[in-house]
């Protein structure tokens, strides 16, 4: 943020210059726990491709096999269905299970 | 007059609820298990019987205060003879079949046939329990039905109690097909004998194994086990105790033979394993225009313990669109995710089956159905259900 001059004051947007993810605090990531696991994504919409792929990195797409999404602790504390396509806010702490609901 | 006629008649209705062993025959009421002092003063059973004065199905108040007994001279407790409603002692045949020992006559005003009953079985029970405080006419006994009465091998007094009778209109019409009987289709069938659908049409081809057993209702036997039966036969005769009207193929449901074996089925659980075509077997559904509910359980492994979701996705005529998004073809791949498990646990399959019963019955009326929604997701984590497109 340049250089400091002795007499002013300090800038009050201190932060690393390096960082891209510092500063405003909207660009802050936030943790979100899929399948119990916690992972950090960027504080804005996620979709239901991104969550997949979180849950199952190793794993290539699949038009054959149907994961079943939900989340709850969204946006003011909503629980909901995501479908291909959709997406959803991220916040803190939110919940996403991801799985095959396949089995009888 | 039938079992169910005795439901218009609100004194058979109080008497039957109160506990009492009746039969209606010929049209005669008969009390059974009557307990009495003989001369000999000892405590025995006994018959009472009255001619029932009727109007169509429904008891008039009776004008005829006469009765009759099957059994010796109901006695007091010191062996004496009960002289004040004895009239005689000849066999008397009162409508064929139905055959007594004496006749009674305790002349009153009764208002009905529960007023008959009870001013006539005090004295006689009254004197029993002198000598033994516990005997009584009221032994609450299980009432049989005839074939043509009811589903149910014996009365359904739960609902007769709980008043839900009208509710089952729907239901009572109905033939609905469990697709699998793994562990949720077991526990859609434990849950749909109850109900008083008209028949059951269960379909599998597998053998009930040992480990079958820790994923289904009640508890097999080593010897059920060493059976070796498919999961149909066992099944179907458990609540074949209980119910008529199952229906059992030991074949896996194909594209192929829907419409055979199907015929007269208007609604279809599919409890199927992940090896199943789900989109091929809903195409088929979908063309002989069944309504349909497909479930379906995911486990997964985390650091806290297990981890699972439960899937119930509803296909009506009306509305096709959630099955049809949500249906998977073919098993997950080989390599699957390490924390995937096939882990299944009773508790999960009977969840998921219980939700999807609920689900039957609101599209019947059973519930009120306020959140419409065709899709929905329970999740153990979160212990809360997710709902796709309410209105």
């Amino acid at each position: 943020m340049g250089h400091e001059m002795p007499n002013e004051q300090q800038d009050k947007h201190a932060g690393g210059q390096a960082d891209p993810n510092s500063g405003k605090p909207e660009n802050k990531p936030v943790t979100v726990i899929v399948n119990g696991r916690p992972k950090q994504v960027p504080k804005d919409t996620i979709t239901f491709a991104e969550v997949v792929v979180l849950a199952f990195p190793n794993e290539p797409p699949n038009p054959d096999v149907q994961f079943s999404v939900r989340y709850s602790k969204g946006e003011s504390g909503k629980t909901g269905i995501l479908t291909e396509g959709q997406s959803v806010k991220a916040k803190e702490g939110m919940e996403f299970d991801v799985t095959r609901t396949n089995r009888s | 007059m039938s079992l169910e006629r005795i439901a218009r008649s609100p004194d058979l209705v109080r008497l039957r609820n109160e506990g009492y062993d009746l039969e209606i025959k010929e049209g005669c009421l008969l009390v059974h298990d009557v307990p009495y002092v003989t001369t000999g003063r000892v405590i025995t059973r006994g018959t009472w019987v009255t001619k029932l004065e009727v109007q169509g199905d429904v008891t008039r108040p009776p004008t005829d205060h006469v009765a009759y007994w099957c059994g010796d001279r109901p006695c007091h407790s010191d062996g004496r003879p009960i002289h004040a409603i004895w009239n005689s002692s000849n066999k008397v045949t009162l409508v064929p079949g139905v055959d007594a020992d004496h006749t009674f006559s305790a002349k009153a005003a009764y208002r009905d046939y529960h007023h008959k009953v009870t001013a006539y079985l005090a004295p006689i029970e009254g004197e029993a329990r002198k000598l033994d405080p516990t005997a009584t006419s009221q032994s609450y006994p299980p009432v049989r039905t005839d074939v043509d009465e009811s589903v149910f091998e014996y009365l359904d007094s739960a609902t007769l109690r709980n008043g839900t009778g009208a509710l089952n209109e729907r239901i009572t019409t109905q033939r609905v097909a469990i697709v699998g009987l793994g562990g949720t289709g077991s526990y859609v069938l434990d849950l749909l004998a109850k109900t008083p659908v008209r028949g059951i049409v269960v379909i599998d081809a597998d053998e009930f194994s040992q480990h079958n057993a820790f994923r289904a209702p009640g508890a097999a036997s080593l010897d059920d086990l060493q059976k070796k039966q498919g999961k149909v036969e066992y099944l179907a005769a458990t609540y074949a105790r209980m119910r008529r009207g199952i229906v059992s193929y030991r074949e896996r449901l194909t594209p192929g033979n829907a419409r055979a074996l199907l015929d007269g089925v208007s609604f279809v659980f599919l409890c199927l394993d992940e090896s199943a075509d789900r989109r091929a077997l809903g195409a088929v559904l979908e063309s002989m225009r069944l309504s349909f509910i497909d479930v379906g359980i995911g486990v997964h492994r985390t650091d806290e313990g297990l981890q699972a979701t439960l899937r119930v996705t509803t296909s009506t005529p009306e509305d096709r669109s959630a099955a049809r998004k949500h249906a998977s073809s073919g098993p997950a791949p080989a390599g699957d995710d390490e924390y995937s498990t096939n882990v299944q646990l009773a508790e999960l399959n009977m969840m998921n089956a219980a939700l999807a019963v609920l689900r039957w019955k609101q599209l019947n009326g059973f519930y009120r159905d306020a959140a419409r929604t065709n899709h929905i997701l329970y999740s153990t984590a979160s212990n809360d259900v997710a709902r796709e497109g309410t209105e």
